[in-house]
């Protein structure tokens, strides 16, 4: 089996505390354990719906899959 | 005398259409501005690749993507260096008459700027290069036989190359309008998403310098076409920058390599501030940074398509309103001096 490539989007809810982990968390779980995220950003802020009033982010991402 | 050099990172997100460094390496004059009021601006090849354009300074450092990122979250640390001897890895999907202009461009950056070049490695099947658009405006891109990209560079390592340059085949036009828009200064760059991937994959798998040109057709003129956009338009290739710029970028140092190397490494906790887009702060090495108390320097002229800012993430930033103010709040910091002294800005407080 070959590597391959393909995109991601996802929405997270961010908590209190720094985003930069929250956000690597919530893309690894999204990925699962035979992916990467290979390139990833916010790209987008909606409004707050969560208790910690901090905007929703929009991911985009490009997942390299690999064989396990 | 010169207080010492300020280490700086210069981050001008690929194919998010910012109004100046969207195009073809039009952020270049503020990074020079950058590199001189810092001492030392490190910053990635969509900054700085203007295709047969180029500058080269010891003070800019010109560092892929995903090693950027990596760098900015203290995972692998920055050796500059005199020389690198760049392979070329080109696409099979290239036909004969542009695989021969880009060879030849190679031949020349030998013998006309003494580089070190080679080996020249073919990908032992096309790429597949395909386009995309994200849901928020930005490029996007995947390649169809991501394996023959790392076995090709694999070659060029085992064949005495210590940066690689990537030349794939893309698609002559993307979508219908995009590519017009692009050349009137007013679009998003369609092939930027798709070159950041190729270069990622390679830096990833074989940590060293990459960057990467893509082979296209010749357009036919377009007296309309914006200067931001007219560097790619020079010449048969985009090949030039790239050599010029991996021949002297920073060796990639793991943590594993770095003992006993201390003071010829540049590492994320020496970075002394960050420069980026207003709009465009959602990128992994803007959060590490700004994450470790580095100063964010935002451009809120630079707009994109992407609004993603400093007060919507929670982030604590300094504006700036051009990349000459910026420029002067680097060198501000640089001396020393407390960005919020009065004295510094247009409208001092009463």
């Amino acid at each position: 089996m070959s590597p391959s490539l393909e995109r991601l989007e996802l929405v997270m809810e961010p908590g209190e505390g720094p985003l930069l982990a929250q956000v690597k968390q919530a893309l690894a779980e999204r990925v699962g354990a035979n992916g990467e995220a290979l390139r990833w950003a916010i790209t987008g802020l909606a409004s707050p719906a969560s208790v910690t009033g901090r905007p929703r982010l929009s991911i985009e991402a490009v997942v390299l899959r690999m064989p396990l | 005398m010169a207080p010492p050099p300020l280490p700086t990172l210069m981050i001008v997100p690929t194919g998010v259409g910012c109004r100046v460094g969207g195009y073809a390496g039009d952020a270049l004059p503020a990074a020079r501005l950058l590199a001189a009021a810092s001492g030392c601006l490190i910053t990635h090849p969509n900054v700085l690749n203007a295709a047969a354009l180029y500058w080269s300074d010891p003070r800019l450092h010109y560092v892929e993507g995903w090693a950027l990122n990596r760098f900015a979250c203290g995972e692998l640390a920055l050796a500059p260096k005199r020389q690198q001897r760049v392979g070329l890895v080109l696409d099979a999907a290239i036909e004969d008459p542009l695989r021969l202009r880009h060879v030849q461009v190679a031949q020349a950056c030998g013998a006309s700027l003494g580089l070190a070049i080679g080996p020249v490695v073919t990908t032992d099947e096309p790429l597949g290069v395909g386009l995309a658009w994200g849901r928020s405006g930005i490029s996007w891109g995947s390649l169809g036989a991501p394996d023959a990209l790392l076995r090709a560079g694999e070659k060029v390592v085992e064949g005495g190359g210590t940066a690689i340059a990537v030349v794939a085949r893309f698609p002559d036009d993307p979508s219908a309008g995009a590519l017009e828009a692009y050349r009137h200064g007013a679009g998003v760059d369609g092939l930027a998403g798709a070159e950041a991937v190729i270069s990622h994959l390679l830096s990833r798998h074989l940590r060293v310098p990459c960057a990467h040109a893509p082979a296209l057709a010749a357009l036919p003129p377009d007296p309309l076409l914006d200067p931001r956009a007219a560097a790619e338009e020079l010449g048969h290739t985009f090949l030039p920058c790239v050599l010029v710029g991996l021949s002297r970028a920073p060796d990639l140092v793991m943590p594993e390599a770095m003992a006993g190397r201390g003071r010829e490494l540049l590492r994320a906790e020496q970075l002394g501030a960050v420069v980026a887009p207003a709009g465009a702060l959602g990128g992994e090495a803007v959060l590490a940074s700004a994450e470790r108390g580095v100063p964010l320097i935002v451009v809120t002229s630079n707009s994109c398509v992407l609004q993603v800012d400093g007060a919507g993430l929670g982030l604590e930033v300094v504006e700036a309103s051009s990349y000459a103010e910026a420029a002067g709040l680097v060198l501000a910091l640089r001396e020393g001096l407390a960005l919020e002294t009065s004295a510094l800005h247009r409208h001092p407080p009463a």
